[in-house]
């Protein structure tokens, strides 16, 4: 088994996770959304925000991931059921807690690695970005959370192929160092 | 490899991110019983422009935002002239061309 | 002695890239063709077997002539070698591109059975019989005899050959090795790519770099400096390669600047996307033995600029037999001196038409090699040079020319004649010992990749040869591939591109557009070289050859026969004699060849044009190609909550698109077919279990959720109830069936839809394409749930008692959980959502479940159902049971031409909806006429025979319908059949034929449902 370059932790599981929809909605719907969420949405594309325990991603136009702990879920999708009801915003929640896994990949090379299957420049990528990409394949969603520390999510059937992946590209024995300072 | 832009998330992705669709602007006809003849429904599901110069053409950003959009290529040089949204009018071609005959010329 | 070898140094000149100097280096063992070497770090494999003096190093792929080392770079054609041991051996690998390591181990190709005493050799004799194109006009006739002929064929074709064993049926016994794990890839954004760390690429490079721009310098060799290591030039007061590396070494420190040498930039594509290879471990076993290294890297580089400074390749010139070994390009003969301290002979021939060879001379003199003259097809050299020969003693003829080279296995000596004004050879050549010929026709700009995306070039009378012209895409040029020469004019001209660089880029920042790119222009050459054609026409020179292309064995006379025979372009040319197609793609031949042509037909090069450089520009390794993608990441693989259980349980592992599905699942000594007989019996006599979380589950919410289904789907969905399941159908615009599932309300405005597994993402793709592209004005959203839930088919008799013996809120007893009806709560603690829908005929249910419980709810399904006898089961056992049923499955029964009414499934299409996707096209006649192929199903005469699947039905000589599905049914006890029949419904009782390869098989066309009829058993 050849050395890590990287710490790669996978969850199987994330906690609470909401796929929210919207469209048309002007500023007031908007914050009366936002209050019942506990979380600002990020409007610019493929930015992410973090409120406290509550984390919102941008996925596209008219899409987002909402995460948030697992014992807060069931209420607030009541709540964000009875405000569609009682507004008419066009909306949709689902639960997807269940749907997608997370890689948390950690250190120093970690953008590199990532390089080695995904077209995108993680050397540009600030903290707080989000990218939907795609990695041997499989669609995932890449996030920066912290200056050497990325998410990978994918939809939970990929795991083990995105993780083995993972492990293979982050072999110390094949770093490559690009750009830097 | 193309380098494709999309107009909805802001993305310069590489083609492999994009899906296809072929000619643009392809309205699937208004009335749907057999008053629409044969040739009509031939020509929408079948017959389409292949032009040696600029095209007005479908994408989706698949492994991206998930969105449909148009765009305006040059099939020869591979230029991508335009892109914009999908539920835009067609793009005028003279214009763009016009544009870039100006552009090359200085 | 006579021979190549390496010499002692004193002078500091020699031997630059070999490791500590050639006097100082350790030496390295290796061994080639099973005798063992010895070199030093820093050799390539053709320096140092030329510094053992060996100077045969294979034979020629058509001629099996005797061929040695031509040249010191990719350019080489002639000296091909298998590299490594066993099914990890390399063939085909150029040996002037090998670097040398310790025990390498390298065999020779195209020769049995060795190098020095080849058979092949003997077609030398029948040369004349198989000139260009002869396998267009042999083997012809008689045909049957061609199998024969191929036979043949193939065994004189190719050259290397791979190591196979372990790899072949017969060696069944042998273990396969596993591939080795060694090669990936990588992505990189940069500002500027250089293309060639030569004296112009690394000004460029450093130019660029000054500014902060992200700069890629990558060169094909291990060491940058290009051709200033042969070239005696100064800049700034050094020698032009110390100024290299010293430059080198300060952008080393750059962090801006990633650095690639052993990197061949191999492709370029659209939009400024290229491909570019990297020699990481190949050359150091070393850097391979640690878990985890790499052997390749293949860069998958997006560059805003291309600075292509990719120098210039020399020409051969066309003398006859100008392939013996010992005939070397001239600067390559300096290389060998120069880089690795090797002089390629004893006593030396310059044959050239310019005055770089003169260059050769000087430093073969200096290294001690005894020049017998040079031979300048030029009347008048340069004052200068002849006066510098004169002062080193080394006789130059003017006005004269290499005509002929001889020797067997190694040039012994030449033939040598004056040309007449008419540039024909005088009759009486003169005789001139040697045993090495150094000829140079000049220099070729590298011009493969600038006209991979759409360079085009233009012929430079001048100089010979053609120079880039246009580009469609933002490559720059800079040094000797636009015909700069001069160590001071090629580094201003890499500053020059540089700066060109960086200000487009500036511009573009600032929102501005270019188009294409623009040559920058080279100053006018200061000295012209004549053309090199063969200073004699080969057809006087019975059988002797004047080699065109080493690689594909193409001669001028095969040339000159193509133009006799009408091939007139470049294009036909190329394809009519191969020449320029083999792996070196023409490096050394292209510009003869075309020179050639446009000289037999009278024509000016420049009219006949270049054919079409293609990637990649030397051959990629198709393992570069896959990286990581091999073995168990080949393809992405999906696995649901309960896959780790089916390993574990016999689950037999059967493909379905990217999922691992059970076949069926083996207890102890079953065969399959025993496995899925057992599942079925077992089922429909108690109950059993199947993993669905493979299904694709949709929903779609909105006010216009209703009318956006009915539109989707061939039947009514709008007025579905609230807690009620419908089968649906969907068609293409076409009018064809291509996917079925069921359709569950789940509120007012909510649904959900079952696809099949294999469709799951196509479906979604296809209505979030008619609700966004077509349809946006319609208020709705589209969200693909399938990976949110685990589902499990609990089917059979005794399925509703193992749901009711688990604690739940739900009540499902048949009066209150009726057919075609859903209803969420929670089992054995677990949230649930439980539609009653039977794809097996038995009663069943499905019950969903979030994924992280899926696991637990199939564990309590299988304890709860262990009185029963319960048994899980497969997809085979699903197929088989919904055959029984006369079910149908898309992909079996469908094929993409099928309507719903083809399958009897007519009753799903609703007659009241005024549009729905597919409804125009279900109205062409030709998809409602008589003769339509009819779902029926088969009885086959003999009950014990299973038709295999596909099978064809013949009518009076006619294709009449063919076999979708077969199995042997347990429930039945004998095989059963679906077909798709011209006229099945009206045919039913009758019996047709089914045409196998070995016999025909009677079968009788009866009605699809061939178990439970009347439907009773799913409605218990």
């Amino acid at each position: 088994m050849s050395e890590l370059l990287l710490d790669i932790k996978e969850h199987e599981y994330v906690g609470g996770m909401i796929d929210l929809r919207l469209r048309n909605a002007d500023e007031k719907s908007l914050s009366a959304l936002e209050e019942v969420l506990g979380i600002g949405l990020p409007l610019k594309p493929r930015r992410s925000v973090v409120e406290g325990k509550r984390e919102a991603i941008w996925m596209s136009v008219d899409q987002w991931l909402v995460f948030l702990p697992r014992e807060d879920l069931d209420a607030l999708l009541q709540s964000l059921e009875e405000l569609r009801a009682s507004s008419g915003m066009n909306l949709m929640a689902t639960d997807m807690s269940d749907a997608r896994s997370v890689i948390v990949l950690r250190g120093d090379g970690v953008r590199e690695v990532l390089m080695k299957g995904i077209a995108v420049d993680f050397l540009a990528f600030s903290v707080g970005e989000v990218r939907r990409c795609s990695l041997g394949g499989v669609a995932v969603l890449v996030r920066c959370c912290e200056e050497d520390v990325f998410e990978v999510f994918m939809f939970r059937s990929y795991l083990n192929f995105v993780s083995d992946w993972l492990n293979r590209a982050g072999a110390s024995a094949a770093a490559v160092k690009l750009f830097h300072e | 490899m193309l380098i494709i832009c999309c107009p909805v998330c802001g993305v310069a992705g590489d083609e492999e991110e994009f899906h296809y669709g072929g000619e643009g602007h392809i309205r699937r006809p208004a009335s749907h019983d057999a008053s629409i003849s044969d040739e009509a429904q031939r020509d929408y599901l079948y017959i389409r422009e292949n032009p040696r110069g600029l095209l007005r053409e479908r994408w989706l950003h698949q492994r991206g935002c998930g969105k449909w959009f148009h765009a305006v290529r040059d099939t020869v040089t591979q230029e991508i002239l335009l892109v914009y949204p999908i539920t835009d009018p067609p793009a005028d071609l003279e214009k763009l061309e016009a544009e870039r005959a100006k552009r090359e010329a200085t | 002695m006579t021979g190549s070898k390496r010499i002692t140094d004193n002078t500091g000149a020699f031997g630059h890239w070999i490791d500590g100097g050639i006097d100082n280096a350790t030496p390295l063992s290796f061994r080639f063709d099973g005798k063992e070497y010895s070199g030093f770090k820093g050799d390539t494999l053709a320096s140092a077997l030329l510094a053992n003096n060996v100077r045969l190093l294979g034979r020629s792929f058509k001629y099996h002539r005797p061929r040695g080392i031509l040249g010191a770079g990719c350019e080489e054609p002639n000296a091909l070698v298998g590299v490594g041991t066993g099914t990890a051996r390399e063939p085909n690998l150029r040996a002037t591109q090998v670097e040398l390591y310790d025990g390498l181990e390298a065999v020779s190709q195209n020769r049995w059975p060795s190098l020095r005493f080849d058979i092949g050799g003997a077609l030398g004799w029948a040369g004349r019989m198989f000139p260009a194109g002869f396998y267009y006009k042999t083997f012809l006739w008689p045909q049957r005899l061609w199998p024969f002929y191929e036979g043949i064929i193939r065994r004189i074709a190719g050259l290397g050959k791979l190591e196979t064993r372990g790899f072949r049926a017969s060696d069944a016994t042998a273990p396969i090795p596993p591939a080795a794990d060694d090669c990936e890839q990588m992505h990189v954004f940069c500002d500027v790519l250089v293309v060639g760390a030569g004296l112009a690429g690394i000004s460029a490079a450093r130019t660029a770099a000054e500014s902060g721009a992200r700069v890629i310098l990558a060169d094909e060799n291990a060491q940058a400096g290009g051709r200033s290591f042969e070239d005696h030039e100064q800049t700034e007061g050094v020698a032009a390669h110390e100024w290299a590396q010293s430059e080198m070494d300060a952008l080393r420190e750059k962090g801006n600047v990633v650095i690639l040498p052993r990197t061949t930039v191999c492709g370029h594509y659209d939009h400024n996307f290229l491909l570019m290879l990297e020699r990481v471990g190949e050359h150091d076993p070393g850097v391979l033995s640690r878990p985890g290294a790499i052997r390749r890297r293949l860069w998958r580089v997006r560059a805003r600029r291309v600075i292509l400074a990719s120098g210039v390749l020399e020409r051969p010139l066309l003398f006859a037999h100008n392939d013996r070994p010992g005939v070397m390009l001239s600067s390559a003969v300096r290389a060998y001196l120069r880089r690795y301290g090797v002089a390629p002979g004893t006593r030396a021939i310059i044959a050239t038409n310019n005055d770089d060879a003169y260059l050769t001379a000087l430093d073969l003199h200096a290294a001690g090699v005894e020049i017998a003259g040079i031979a300048d097809m030029r009347d008048a050299p340069d004052a200068a040079l002849l006066s510098r020969m004169k002062d080193a003693g080394i006789e130059v003829m003017a006005g004269s020319a290499v005509v002929e080279a001889e020797g067997k296995r190694n040039v012994s000596s030449v033939l040598v004649s004056q040309l007449r004004a008419s540039g024909r050879p005088a009759i009486r050549p003169r005789r001139i010992a040697c045993d090495l010929v150094a000829m140079s026709g000049g220099f070729t700009p590298s011009l493969h990749l600038w006209s991979h995306a759409g360079g085009t070039s233009k012929w430079d009378e001048s100089r010979d040869a053609f120079f880039p012209r246009k580009h469609m895409q933002s490559m720059l040029t800079a040094g000797a591939v636009i015909g700069v020469e001069g160590a001071d004019a090629l580094r201003a001209s890499g500053e020059q591109a540089g700066r060109l660089a960086l200000k487009e880029i500036a511009h573009e920042d600032d929102g501005h557009r270019l188009s294409g790119a623009r040559v920058l222009d080279a100053p006018a050459p200061t000295t012209k070289t004549p053309g090199r054609l063969i200073p004699g026409r080969s057809s006087n020179v019975a059988g002797r050859k004047h080699f065109v292309d080493f690689q594909n064995d193409v001669t001028v006379a095969d040339v000159e026969l193509a133009a006799r025979e009408g091939y007139h372009s470049v294009e036909l040319l190329k394809r009519y004699t191969t020449t320029g197609m083999a792996t070196d793609q023409g490096k050394t031949s292209n510009l003869n060849a075309i020179e050639i042509l446009s000289d037999s037909l009278g024509t000016a090069s420049e009219n006949l044009g270049t054919t079409t450089f293609r990637p990649p520009y030397t051959p990629l390794p198709l393992d570069a190609i896959t990286g990581m993608r091999r073995g168990e990441l080949f393809d992405p693989s999906r696995r649901t909550p309960m896959t780790s259980w089916h390993e574990a349980h016999g689950g037999d592992p059967e493909p379905v698109g990217q999922w691992l599905r059970p076949y069926c699942y083996r207890r102890g000594e079953e065969t399959r077919e025993q496995a899925i007989e057992r599942e079925i019996k077992t089922t429909r006599s108690a109950v059993g279990m199947i993993d669905l979380s493979t299904l694709g589950k949709i929903e779609i919410q909105g006010p216009d959720a209703g009318v956006f289904l009915d539109r989707v789907y061939t039947n009514m969905m709008s007025n579905l109830g609230i807690g009620k399941c419908r089968y649906g159908l969907m068609l293409n615009e076409n009018g064809f069936l291509f996917d079925d599932g069921v359709v569950v309300r789940l509120s007012e405005d909510r649904f959900l839809l079952h696809t099949t597994s294999g469709n799951a993402d196509v479906i979604v793709a296809w209505l979030e394409e008619w609700h966004q592209t077509e349809w946006y004005d319609l208020n709705l959203f589209i969200t693909s749930v399938g990976e949110q839930w685990a589902q499990i088919g609990l089917a059979g008799p005794r399925s509703r008692e193992i749901l009711e013996s688990l604690e739940s809120d739900i009540d499902f007893s048949r009066d209150s959980f009726a057919f075609l009806t859903m209803k969420t709560g929670t089992l054995a603690g677990m949230p649930v959502r439980i539609y009653r829908i039977s794809f097996t005929g038995e009663l069943s249910f499905e019950i969903a479940t979030p994924s992280r419980c899926g696991g637990d709810m199939w564990e309590r399904l299988l304890k709860a159902g262990e009185s029963c006898g319960i048994c899980a089961f497969g997809t085979e056992a699903l197929h088989v049971m919904r055959a029984e049923k006369g079910f149908i499955v898309i992909g079996d029964e469908t094929d993409g031409q099928v309507t719903p009414h083809d399958l009897g499934l007519g009753w799903a299409v609703s007659k009241k909806k005024k549009d729905f996707l597919g409804k125009r096209s279900l109205e062409r006649s030709h998809l409602s006429s008589e003769g339509r192929l009819q779902l029926t199903g088969l009885f086959t005469e003999d009950p014990e025979f299973v038709l295999p699947d596909g099978s064809y039905a013949l009518e009076g000589g006619r294709m009449i319908g063919h076999v979708t599905s077969s199995y042997w049914s347990p429930a039945l006890q004998r095989s059963i059949a679906m077909a798709l029949i011209e006229n099945a419904r009206a045919r039913q009782g009758e019996s047709i034929t089914i045409k196998l390869e070995d016999k025909d098989v009677s079968a009788k066309l009866v009605d699809c449902c061939f178990y439970d009829p009347e439907g009773e058993r799913q409605n218990v």
